[in-house]
């Protein structure tokens, strides 16, 4: 495993964006708990647990009218 | 071509404020950084995992081995695209938000273009983003000299352009989402299906996603896929003719 | 000079026909009442003037220019408010206004002294937010000012009233009521009420024809029947008043109900004498007299039914 900290310079900006993706979601889920289906804790999880995949599905699918 | 920049304009607003441009730049952005360097720790991670004394023949990862990362992933991206962009056209259409456009003079060939472009520009931008980054990560990580790769890059990325002009088309067609990713969907179905045939598999669009990392270890060049680039430039200009004929007949 | 004139307009659904031969002409100045029920064709008429929908047959014009189907010029002298307007719910009502500015060829400072000067008519110079919270009314609102953004010669507004509340129905009908003068208003409605408040000129679509057509005055004169309601005491008040010898002579026309009776005659001075004379005689003391103008919803009900 030692030989993945090498790496870790690519790695990083991966987790980061990760990261700004999810936390993007998560405050959107916050403020504005509104949505097309589900509720928010449910969407506060998907966006927060399911990487990448949640805040794309919240964006598209989730989202509701502001 | 002031009411074109206006509503292009708009739909660039619409892409930033509906965090559609934000989705599709951080998913392109990060398979990018991603390609080369899954296609680096692949092998060590995978011998990281089998027990001790055992050992698997791996050949040393290469530039090859990243660019085939970003080809397989790329099919994913353009998949994530055409979800998030589906609504440009059809959205309005079942909403009616174009009503006020129309009947303040916009013309409906200007709303098919400008709304075209725009999905083309983002298109293009966060392709070649993905591109670049994945590029320049291999050239520091896997380095090594490979044939065609602005040939193989740019003929997935027509590619993308051609399904784009397909989903207006659907957009136009079904007046809804569903409509819109089901002519999509069918389109590129339907390329697979008659992929068999192999005087069609010669010249079909398809080619210029299927046989991306032939190009790459040199066994196919322009000369090969000439053809499938020109049919995919008559189709995107067919489907955009048909969309705008399609709309113009359309009552609203 | 009439503004929107339309002759002969037919339209279909597939088998179902909608417009049926319809011929009528807006004048210019006025405001015009499009009455109908739901589904006799007000929207579908509304949308071939725009150009939206494609006629079957017939001719429209707008300002002495035919309208056809598709991208119509005439659309520069138009404005409408679609029965529930739809906006791009990220915009702020002023961006909103300078995208509509942009596109129908206004220039940079002439969209934004428009646009202050109509958010401030319509009420929403403070509402400084994103379009998507707005509520039905304040939609309503702002659709106005999109339409009258171009200062358009017709403003075409269907059913602009029908699914709003009380006050944000008589804040709509303000609204068009101030920009008379400025402009001929067609609105399509189901709401009589609205009608007589505020138009001049009133037509009623049936069945995919107009039916009724005039100004409001004409329209309450030739359909006048005099009538005269008389709201008794008691009903033992009106028993007794029935059981007079002149008042039964002279009310052949007439229609009870609990403790009030309508009649009708066509000379009702000769009826008022003769009941007032009753009423001293017999010491009856109604509680309410009334001469009854024709309403323009007794005049609907009769030229729909």
């Amino acid at each position: 495993m030692e030989e993945l900290i090498e790496y870790m310079p690519f790695l990083i900006p991966i987790v980061l964006i990760e990261l700004g993706l999810a936390l993007t979601a998560l405050f959107h889920v916050l403020r504005h708990p509104h949505y097309k289906f589900g509720n928010k804790p449910m969407w506060i999880v998907i966006v927060l647990f399911v990487q990448i995949i949640g805040p794309i599905v919240y964006f598209v699918f989730g989202r509701g009218e502001e | 071509m002031n009411a074109f920049i206006a509503f292009a304009n708009k739909e660039l607003t619409e892409s930033v404020r509906t965090y559609k441009l934000l989705i599709i730049t951080a998913v392109f952005l990060l398979f990018g950084m991603l390609n080369p360097v899954m296609a680096k720790i692949m092998p060590e991670l995978l011998s990281s995992f089998m027990p001790d004394g055992m050992t698997i023949a791996l050949q040393d990862p290469s530039a090859l081995d990243s660019w085939a990362q970003f080809y397989k992933n790329m099919s994913t991206q353009i998949i994530v695209f055409i979800i998030v962009y589906s609504g440009v056209m059809a959205t309005e259409l079942s909403k009616g938000t174009l009503v006020n456009m129309l009947t303040k003079g916009l013309s409906r060939k200007t709303v098919i273009l400008s709304k075209f472009s725009v999905t083309s520009i983002i298109w293009t931008l966060s392709y070649a983003l993905c591109f670049g980054v994945t590029y320049g990560y291999t050239l520091y990580l896997l380095p090594g000299e490979l044939p065609n790769l602005y040939l193989a890059a740019f003929s997935m990325w027509l590619f993308g352009i051609l399904l784009n002009a397909v989903m207006f088309f659907g957009s136009v067609l079904f007046a809804n989402i569903y409509g819109a990713l089901l002519t999509t969907g069918g389109f590129t179905i339907l390329l697979m299906l008659i992929n068999i045939i192999p005087k069609v598999k010669k010249i079909s669009p398809f080619k210029l996603v299927s046989e991306n990392m032939l190009l790459l270890t040199g066994e196919l060049d322009f000369t090969d896929l000439r053809i499938s680039i020109a049919i995919s430039c008559l189709l995107i200009i067919g489907f955009m003719i048909g969309a705008v004929g399609l709309f113009n007949k359309r009552e609203i | 000079m009439s503004i929107l004139s339309i002759q002969n307009l037919n339209k279909s659904f597939g088998e179902h026909k909608i417009i049926n031969n319809l011929t009528f002409s807006v004048p210019e100045g006025t405001i015009y009442g499009f009455l109908g029920q739901n589904g006799s064709g007000k929207t579908t008429t509304m949308k071939m003037v725009l150009g939206l929908l494609k006629p079957n047959s017939g001719s429209i014009s707008v300002c002495g220019e035919t309208v056809s189907y598709g991208e119509t010029k005439t659309n520069r002298h138009i404005g409408f408010l679609p029965d529930v307007p739809e906006f791009y719910g990220y915009m702020k009502p002023a961006e909103y206004l300078s995208l509509c500015g942009k596109i129908t060829g206004l220039d940079r400072k002439r969209t934004k002294e428009k646009s202050e000067e109509l958010l401030s008519l319509v009420g929403l110079d403070q509402a400084n937010k994103r379009i998507g919270g707005f509520s039905r009314g304040m939609k309503q609102r702002l659709g106005i000012a999109q339409a009258l953004l171009n200062e358009p010669k017709l403003l075409i507004c269907d059913e602009p009233t029908s699914a709003l509340d009380p006050i944000g129905r008589k804040e709509i009908l303000d609204i068009l009521l101030s920009v008379k003068g400025k402009t001929t208003i067609v609105f399509s409605t189901h709401i009589l009420s609205d009608v007589e408040r505020i138009c001049d000129h009133a037509a009623v679509l049936h069945n995919g024809s107009i039916v009724l057509n005039g100004t409001l005055t004409d329209l309450k004169q030739s359909r006048r029947h005099d009538t005269i309601l008389i709201e008794f005491a008691s009903t033992a008040d009106l028993d007794r008043f029935f059981g007079n010898e002149s008042v039964r002579e002279s009310c052949r026309n007439f229609e009870r109900k609990e403790r009030t009776v309508t009649i009708q005659s066509d000379n009702i001075a000769k009826v008022q004498g003769q009941i007032y004379d009753a009423f001293s005689t017999l010491k009856i003391y109604p509680e309410r007299v009334e001469i009854l103008e024709p309403t323009l919803e007794s005049l609907f009900m009769e030229v729909v039914k």
